[in-house]
């Protein structure tokens, strides 16, 4: 188990730092969902199942998708996204 | 090419997780009895009283705990985390439901209303298909976890999350909200924290304890057990899911 968990830290690691320095808005959220996922997978290991399932919706669903329209908001107004 | 300041921010953020880091090391490896993540000293604890008594103990009359079938447990709730968040610590979770209705209410009175940009793309037929299915599916998901809260993992707030994430995906398809659901969102939404300070009351006018319990604690492992807490964890689960299907209706827009 300690190997699961220990894989699953290094890619939370892994993908924070992408989420801070990437180019492109839209991969920094979706890296950041991602990172949620990973959380809920890490709950789930230390049988914390209760968190892991609010995280799972909460962090990996509603705040992904809030940032995405955040996101659509901005280039309404004229932002242009970096790929 | 970045800024200063984003460097700055940066080189800040990762200052913090190093001290967090730091902070954590120092709470794995403390030595005083009751500090350490690792020691033995568990018992000393003060939430070791909810931790080894609430659920787990033995019920008044002695003998190990038996599930299901037990009577006579101090909560009746087969869930230590729903015995804890939706009873012990219900007036928490009170301030916690009030903290998500000022967000959602700060998101719906700042956010401007958005107009339709020309460009407006459109789901794939694919996605616009598989939505209602995994709607479904979502929300019977959802409604299982906020009522059998006080059985296996989960509750109001994270079946309600559920449910509304079942709504953020019709939006994410394409579907735009309309006035006369997020009027009945707003209804619900206030129906249910009005009866929640109600039970509250009700315990209050009984025995003299904000949200006291006035049930009876039934039978351990079975649905009707527990006393107040599936009521008072159904009517936060529809308080959230209300209040995260508004919150997302007033980031996608209106017509």
């Amino acid at each position: 188990m300690i190997v699961w968990v220990a894989s699953l830290g290094v890619l939370m690691f892994a993908g924070a730092l992408a989420v801070l320095f990437q180019r492109s808005l839209r991969g920094a959220i979706l890296t950041f969902g991602i990172v949620s996922l990973a959380s809920a997978l890490l709950f789930v290991l230390m049988k914390a199942y209760d968190v892991a399932i609010t995280e799972a919706s909460i962090g990996a669903v509603l705040t992904t998708a809030v940032f995405f329209w955040s996101l659509r908001r901005l280039e309404d107004e004229g932002y242009e996204d970096k790929e | 090419m970045k800024t200063r300041n984003e460097i700055l921010i940066h080189l800040g953020a990762l200052l913090l997780v190093a001290a967090l880091a730091v902070a954590a090391g120092l709470a794995v490896t403390a030595d005083e009895p009751g500090l350490g993540l690792l020691d033995a000293g568990v018992e000393s604890r003060p939430s070791a009283r909810y931790v080894f008594k609430t659920v787990r103990a033995a019920p008044p009359e002695g003998g190990a705990v038996v599930e299901p079938g037990g009577k006579g447990y101090e909560n009746g709730a087969a869930n230590i985390v729903t015995a804890v968040v939706a009873d012990y610590r219900v007036l928490d979770t009170l301030g916690e439901v009030l903290v998500l209705f000022a967000a959602a209410s700060g998101v719906g009175l700042l956010i401007p209303i958005r107009r339709r940009s020309a460009g407006e793309r459109q789901a794939s037929p694919i996605v616009r298909t598989a939505v209602p299915l995994i709607m479904f599916l979502a929300l019977i998901t959802g409604a299982y976890i906020v009522l059998h809260g006080h059985l296996s993992p989960g509750g109001g707030f994270s079946g309600g999350a559920v449910i509304a994430s079942a709504f953020i995906l019709r939006f994410l398809a394409g579907r735009r909200p309309d006035p006369r659901g997020k009027r009945l969102l707003s209804a619900l939404e206030s129906a249910a924290g009005l009866a929640l300070l109600t039970v509250g009351l009700i315990g209050l006018a009984v025995s003299g304890t904000f949200f006291a319990g006035f049930m009876p604690q039934g039978t351990l492992g079975s649905f009707a057990s527990g006393g107040i807490l599936v009521i008072v964890y159904t009517l936060i689960g529809i308080k959230v899911a209300a209040e995260l299907s508004g919150l997302s209706a007033d980031f996608v827009g209106g017509k």
